[in-house]
């Protein structure tokens, strides 16, 4: 009888602490312009989210634990974790290893996130918004003292529904991307002066024009007096752009 | 044939435009030497090495270094060559004046490293509206499907047109457009995957176009031109207060002095600016002391860049021009890092109040000038703060109030790119060179 | 074998747990960005420097292994 009170008390103490590691973890996300100047260490947020959710887990272990260990109702092991082939309530039970499941996921790709790079943590994470309501639905279809439970779960969900509403409602800023404006020319010269005088330096090194075949006539070096000189034709995207693949 | 290596203008020798036959005649046909394993460097790597060709975008690296770190990186599918004519230094035209004059000396050049390392593929980017300029893309189309049709080239070599703006030329800026996303750089390295998530070896058009050369003619007859440590000739854009403004080719190590004769700038110029809108302004008797080559600008603290020289006119005040382009680097930046967004925005405010006569603000000027460098998303914020810097120091004595807070603060030291102190253990950080590289 | 740090500027937001748990080696510009005031992290300091790289909200901040930059 002892080990059923302490399965609910585990289970309810449990959801609270999934549900506080929620709210810390929708306070921390999002895009934000950084701050210079802060009342609080940005670190004692995302350190809590971190390890109160280690300490969910392990409650959670102890709920599965006393869960299993107590006879007065046959649960196996893979009840946890494979959903829907328990004996008891295998729905309700099944949303458990469901949540059960994904926690485990969420929170050891959490564990190696520095090895897994920022792009399949973050997909992952994610799940954790599936996670959450899954348990809380569990919570109230399973247990015994509905009362309780319905209470604990209504705070859960007004604590977490709160946070959510804030974090959508942060805009995140956006960057300028730069605006096309012209750069200052540089003044001074004109082009109606010729292009420099590369004859000079030639000369000067060696004394002579340099060498050109006999009967080769070298185009002049300004571009627009070439044959088939590029001439300017509109081909591709609309800002002038083209990757030609 | 070229037989006469003593030649000084070699590039812009070989300039026959459209005209493949005539290009042929000239230096003869694509000295290709066969296929090679992945991984590797074929027989042109050697050649190169002794050669000792170093790019010609801005960052001077030794450009066999760099074909075999893409051979190195190489993996399951072959690399790409990109060869970078985006120009974005608006100072700059001399990529655009090689491409015009001598297209298929870059794409000869182009197929010989894509051979070397085993490439599939050769991208040209050139961008797409020039202004004033004749837009290159679709007539380097039609020579590129003129050498298909004549089965010159080992690999297919298709042109792609990138947005004018000042960061297209980065290169892991160029790769990612390429990719399909914006013209905005990255952390990830081309060299280890760009394309397509491939190794891709991307340079600078002229470098190809040296390469050109150098396959038909070898390292000694390149390194006859410029010195022991950046040997050969480089293509110099020229403009300011100068009669003949445009492209000159010279063998590194000539003296400043007998570039600014041939372009025939005005005599003891107040200020020249090196290197482009990122680059450095120096004196005038400074500039006037050095020869053309990475090294000896370095050594001066200036970066030669990719070969930019303009003079400053006499009746334009540095500092003024110096806060125009600092306020359109500021609308260039990509906006990704902090530095870009409010760094340069900060840099510019502060500029032009100092020259007003804010002494508070030319103080944080300086402060902020020693912050910026290494820290941003790429070189972007380094190179505006360089333009800066160097301008305090050349043009400062006519800031209002600036030799005073100097005074205050005998300390500080304006460094001009890597210094050492706060800045240079974030330039460590992650980046191998501090230059934009175009 | 030392530890180096390296910060990808472009991923970084300047959420600034960074120097929050690493003030010895990290600090913040006046708009919240890092600055590395020195990349070497000793032996003392490799816990928080290893938490600092874990709680980083985009994982810019890398404590890499060798003391050579990579190329």
């Amino acid at each position: 009888m002892a080990l059923w009170f302490a399965t609910r008390a585990f289970g309810i103490v449990s959801l609270a602490l999934f549900s506080t590691v929620m709210v810390l973890g929708l306070l921390t996300a999002g895009r934000r312009p950084p701050v210079r100047r802060r009342s609080r260490p940005a670190f004692v947020i995302t350190g809590l989210h971190r390890s109160l959710s280690l300490l969910a887990l392990v409650l959670l272990g102890l709920h599965i634990a006393t869960n299993v260990i107590d006879n007065y109702v046959t649960i196996r092991w893979r009840d946890a974790v494979i959903p829907f082939i328990s004996d008891y309530r295998p729905f309700w039970l099944g949303l458990g290893a469901i949540a059960c499941d994904i926690a485990l996921v969420v929170i050891v790709t959490s564990l190696l996130r520095v090895r897994l790079g920022l792009r399949v943590w973050r997909a992952v994470h994610w799940l954790a918004y599936a996670c959450w309501p899954i348990a809380v639905i569990h919570g109230i279809g399973v247990g015994t003292d509905r009362k309780l439970t319905l209470i604990v779960s209504a705070a859960c969900l007004i604590a977490v529904a709160s946070a959510a509403a804030g974090r959508i409602a942060a805009t995140g800023g956006t960057a300028a991307a730069g605006r096309h404006s012209t750069p200052p020319p540089p003044a001074g010269g004109s082009p109606a002066g010729g292009p420099p005088d590369q004859g000079s330096l030639d000369r000067l090194l060696d004394g002579r024009p340099a060498a050109v075949p006999a009967g080769q006539r070298l185009p002049g070096r300004d571009p627009a007096a070439f044959p088939g000189s590029p001439q300017g034709r509109s081909r591709g995207h609309d800002d002038g752009t083209r990757r030609p693949w | 044939m070229i037989a006469d290596t003593t030649t000084t203008a070699r590039l812009l020798k070989v300039a026959a435009g459209a005209d493949y036959t005539a290009h042929t005649s000239l230096i003869g046909p694509l000295p290709l030497r066969g296929s090679v394993r992945p991984g590797r460097v074929g027989p042109l790597g050697p050649i190169v090495a002794a050669a000792g060709l170093r790019g010609r975008g801005g960052g001077w690296f030794p450009f066999a270094r760099k074909m075999e770190a893409v051979a190195a990186a190489t993996g399951i599918r072959p690399p790409v060559v990109v060869v970078n004519g985006m120009e974005s230094e608006p100072l700059s035209t001399k990529d655009g004046h090689l491409l015009a004059t001598a297209p298929h000396l870059v794409m000869d050049g182009a197929a010989l490293a894509a051979e070397a390392i085993g490439a599939d593929r050769v991208i040209i980017a050139v961008p797409a509206a020039a202004g004033d300029r004749p837009r290159l893309g679709p007539w380097l189309d039609d020579l590129a499907a003129e050498r298909a049709a004549r089965g010159v080239d080992p690999v297919d070599i298709v042109v792609a047109e990138g947005p004018k703006r000042y960061l297209s030329g980065q290169e892991t800026a160029l790769v990612n457009w390429v990719n399909g996303g914006p013209a905005l750089p990255t952390t990830t390295r081309p060299f280890k995957k760009g394309v397509e998530g491939r190794a891709t070896l991307v340079s600078n058009a002229e470098t190809f176009a040296h390469l050109g050369l150098i396959g038909r003619y070898g390292p000694k007859w390149f390194r006859a031109a410029g010195t022991r440590d950046a040997p050969g000739t480089a293509l110099l854009t020229i403009s300011g207060a100068v009669v003949h403004p445009g492209v000159l080719e010279v063998p590194l190590g000539i003296p400043v002095q007998e570039v600014l004769r041939a372009a025939d700038a005005i005599p003891d110029p107040a200020a020249v600016l090196f290197g482009g809108y990122g680059g450095t302004w120096l004196a005038g008797t400074d500039a006037a002391a050095l020869t053309i080559d990475p090294e000896s600008m370095k050594a001066a603290g200036a970066a030669l860049g990719p070969g930019i020289i303009h003079v400053l006119p006499r009746d334009v005040p540095g500092l003024l021009r110096t806060a125009e382009i600092a306020r359109w680097m500021e609308t260039q930046g990509a906006g990704q890092c902090g530095p870009c967004r409010f760094g340069l925005r900060a840099l510019s405010a502060d500029l032009d109040r100092a020259l007003r006569g804010d002494i508070a603000a030319a103080d944080r000027l300086r402060r902020r000038l020693a912050l910026l460098p290494g820290r941003g998303g790429c070189a972007h914020p380094d190179g505006t703060a360089r333009l800066v810097t160097s301008a305090l120091a050349v043009f400062g004595a006519a800031l209002p109030g600036w030799q005073d807070s100097r005074r205050q603060d005998p300390g500080s030291r304006l460094s001009g790119g890597r210094g050492s102190g706060a800045g240079s253990a974030a330039l460590r950080s992650g980046r191998r060179g501090s230059r934009v590289r175009r | 074998m030392t530890r180096q740090l390296r910060i990808d500027f472009i991923a970084c937001e300047g959420a600034g747990l960074c120097a929050e748990l690493l003030p010895e080696l990290i600090t913040r510009d006046e708009w919240g960005y890092p600055v590395v005031t020195d990349d070497t992290v000793p032996d003392r300091l490799r816990q928080h420097a290893r938490q600092a790289e874990r709680l980083c909200p985009k994982l810019a901040l890398r404590v890499g292994r060798s003391s050579l930059s990579s190329a």
